[in-house]
């Protein structure tokens, strides 16, 4: 068995994003032990369906949220790629929530379609490509079905849920596609679930059982129990930039190899590992593919700066311009090693 | 170089969750962090609604394996199955109480992938269709296996609608002969075939009209490519052809079909999460669900909470994705089969021997390695063009080369999946042959 982890869009450009981002989720969460909470009905608590009442009960709530939530997933076709995403209404009129790898560039003319096979104009604005969400402004006028944003920070493992999207880009013919699953992990930039997803769901909702938005899609790994979404939340605290139509963010991820960024270029995936920071993928051709890392390798220090997390790996190169010399103390199979490495522009 | 990256991401994400496993002493905990989909407490739980369906489910079994699932229609021993998991002449049904039987395929709707089987036995249970209107979305489904406990179970992920082609990629998992097809008197017409193509090795020109494909007449192309797509490759089809006037028959050994960029990339999604049935459709109708089946767990009933019987699974088509005959269709089919309106011809497929299909495997995968090679030489020379349009400030050209440079990462991505996987299947064939 294998594991790898691909963004879900048909984007053609997500494609370089295949390998893993894996660096900002990889720090688990202690599962919480209580998931019974008084806004939820009774039914969240059903962790294990037990009996055939048990799931008819659940039947009943997932029933609702399609009858309520499938209103509101728009299929996207950007440029050449296609996604899927959720439409939400704000005083000043009507959004799209969907990934941040769906929307790309901002200020991009786009197609949003409704269920019904209605198509409308939209705008793209921003993206916090470090976690991947992205946002999109609907130009036309009108009055659209919309969802309800839940509480990401609210949600808990073994908690149901609902994805809906367009698996394959928007269908004439087919409605957006349901699956259902649970929430398995939790944390303040991925939520994961085994709602399975593929190519064209990016930036579909994922709903709680009150019909309420709390993920995007983003990515998959393998296995079916690795499907990856945007927690919600982060819509709402970085709502301001979104609208200004600022593109920022990145771990040095793969979704940054798309955006051009004046901070140092090193070319590597970062994984937190018992044993400290580890390289997961190497760009090729990269600098650090240049300079000879390899997956596996443990970072150590840069510039004799102690890396203890995944994210002081991007804080420490933004401080970077291309062409900087770093030097980079890693260790492989047990040895320790020191090299200098010319870091480079970040590929356009 | 991609295996190994692949093994560490496995490492990366599997660890912590076996660490809570092992950790989680107290079972919920475990509960909350695991899938439950494949979990034998969890699918006990459709147990009673399914028990009537699993009695009327059967393993269909070709030299001793598991192909697939059948479903009993009548108490006479007429069981329906999926036809392109039938591949054997002997066939054998074990029913849900254990008993064994010689079966017979006395009928294939090729449109829908169904195959009826007679077996010599009376008094079976079987299943009452339902009308899939009553399979709203939303709903949830199981998946009768062959024993008590469920085979999976999921959703209704979209109503039951027609199929169509367009929908999907190409079936791409089914054998390639490599042959362009006009229409032509009596049968389809060869417009061209493909250099170094299975068809051009078994000596089938250009201008050459095909009379009957795998033992059927043929009289469009239409028919032929829907024949052809019930195949693998390394089957061996027999074609019956005219050239100058005179008849002859000859046998393709068919190939791998050319993996297309784009293309590509959605079937490795697609298959990211178990293998996918080979023949995927169009159908006439399909009802879709999220049930995570195996290919070889098609064939049998899906069934709703009420216990009925809302259709007949058909595909694993996708990661997403199952199929099922809606209940209506095939409650229409069934006394078609049973006036003998589809015939069958020999459901025996003939193979490639072992060393013939590694050496097919390497041919394919060294053609797959020059074309990485080659695509790794062009991005380099658009990198270096990219390198002085920047230099030059020409802002136009740069952003022009950029897209292209994406472009082509993108396809090198998508080879070097493709390698990998050709890497993999030889090494299988090798094992096997050896």
């Amino acid at each position: 068995m294998t594991q790898i982890v691909k963004p879900v869009s048909l984007s053609p450009l997500a494609i370089l994003a295949l390998s893993l981002w894996i660096g900002a989720h990889a720090g688990a969460q202690a599962p919480s032990s209580q998931v019974a909470s008084d806004r939820n009905p009774p039914v969240n608590d059903r962790i294990v369906p037990e009996s055939v009442d048990d799931l008819k009960s659940l039947q009943e709530q997932v029933k609702k949220v399609v009858a309520k939530c499938r209103p509101t997933t728009v299929g996207i076709f950007v440029g050449n790629s296609a996604g899927s995403g959720v439409m939400i209404k704000k005083e000043d009129g009507f959004y799209v929530l969907t990934a941040g790898h769906v929307s790309g560039n901002a200020d991009r003319d786009c197609q949003l379609v409704l269920p019904g096979g209605k198509r409308l104009k939209g705008k793209t604005l921003g993206a916090n490509n470090g976690i991947d969400s992205g946002l999109i402004k609907v130009v036309d006028k009108g009055a659209f079905e919309h969802a309800e944003s839940g509480k990401s920070k609210d949600l808990k493992v073994g908690q149901w849920v609902v994805s809906i999207g367009h698996p394959g880009g928007f269908q004439q013919g087919r409605t957006p596609v349901v699956r259902v699953g649970r929430i398995l992990k939790v944390d303040r930039s991925t939520v994961q679930t085994d709602c399975t997803l593929v190519g064209g769901d990016s930036g579909g909702p994922l709903f709680d059982l009150e019909g309420r938005v709390i993920g995007i899609h983003s990515r998959i790994g393998l296995s079916l129990n690795v499907n990856f979404h945007v927690p919600v939340d982060t819509y709402d605290e970085t709502w301001d930039r979104l609208v200004k139509s600022e593109v920022w963010g990145g771990t040095g991820g793969f979704f940054d190899l798309f955006r051009s960024g004046q901070a140092g270029y090193l070319g590597v995936q970062v994984a937190q590992t018992s044993g400290g920071l580890e390289i997961a993928e190497v760009v090729a051709e990269s600098p650090a593919a240049k300079a000879g890392l390899k997956p596996k390798d443990m970072l150590l220090k840069i510039d004799g700066k102690a890396l203890s997390s995944p994210d002081e790996l991007p804080r420490l190169l933004s401080r970077k311009k291309p062409g900087d010399e770093i030097k980079l103390e890693y260790s492989r199979e047990g040895k320790a090693k020191e090299i200098t490495v010319k870091l480079a522009k970040r590929p356009s | 170089m991609k295996g190994i990256r692949a093994r560490v991401f496995w490492a990366l994400l599997v660890l912590p969750f076996m660490a809570c496993a092992a950790r989680a002493e107290d079972t919920k905990a475990a509960d909350r962090t695991v899938s439950l989909k494949n979990s034998t407490r969890y699918l006990s739980a459709f147990q009673k609604v399914v028990s009537d369906a699993a009695k009327a489910t059967v393993s269909v079994m070709c030299e001793g394996k598991v192909v697939c699932l059948g479903t009993v229609v009548k108490p006479d021993g007429h069981i329906l199955t999926k036809a392109s998991e039938v591949r054997h002449d002997k066939v054998v049904c074990k029913l849900a109480d254990g008993r064994s039987f010689p079966a017979t395929v006395v009928g294939i709707d090729e449109k829908n992938d169904l195959a009826m089987m007679k077996i010599d036995a009376k008094g079976l249970a079987c299943v009452t269709w339902a009308d899939s209107k009553v399979a709203e979305v939303g709903n949830w489904v199981c998946v009768a296996g062959a024993g008590e406990i469920p085979a999976a179970a999921g959703v209704v992920s979209v109503a039951t609608r027609e199929d169509k082609l367009r929908e999907r990629n190409a079936p791409t998992s089914s054998g390639f002969m490599g042959v362009t097809l006009g229409e032509g008197e009596p049968g389809p017409k060869v417009e061209d075939v493909k250099e170094d193509s299975p068809a051009a090795k078994a000596g089938l020109k250009a201008g050459d009209i095909i009379l009957e494909v795998r033992g059927g007449k043929v009289a469009k192309a239409e028919e032929m490519i829907r024949s052809l797509s019930r195949t693998r490759p390394g089957d061996i089809v027999k074609l019956k052809y005219l050239r100058d006037g005179q008849e002859a028959v000859i046998e393709v050994t068919l190939g791998k079909r050319p993996a297309m960029g784009a293309n590509a990339r959605g079937e490795i999604q697609n298959a990211m999460g178990g293998s996918l049935s080979h023949f995927k459709g169009p159908f006439e109708k399909i009802l879709q669900h999220d049930s995570a089946i195996r290919p070889e767990e098609c064939g049998g009933p899906l069934v709703d909470l009420a216990g009925r019987v809302v259709g007949l699974n058909i595909a694993r088509a996708g990661r997403v994705e199952s199929y099922a005959l809606p209940g209506e269709l095939v409650a229409q089919l069934v006394p078609d089969f049973i006036a003998g309106k589809f015939k069958v011809s020999a459901t025996a497929v003939k193979r490639a021997s072992p060393a013939e299909l590694a050496e097919q495997a390497r041919k394919e995968l060294k053609k797959l390695e020059d074309e990485l090679e080659a695509a790794r030489a062009r991005l380099k020379e658009m990198k270096l063009d990219l390198k002085s349009a920047r230099i030059n400030g020409d802002q136009g050209e740069e952003r022009k080369l950029s897209a292209k440079v994406k472009r082509i990462m993108e396809e090198i991505e998508g080879m070097s999946e493709q390698v990998e996987k050709a890497r993999k299947e030889l090494s299988s064939l090798e094992k096997s042959g050896s």
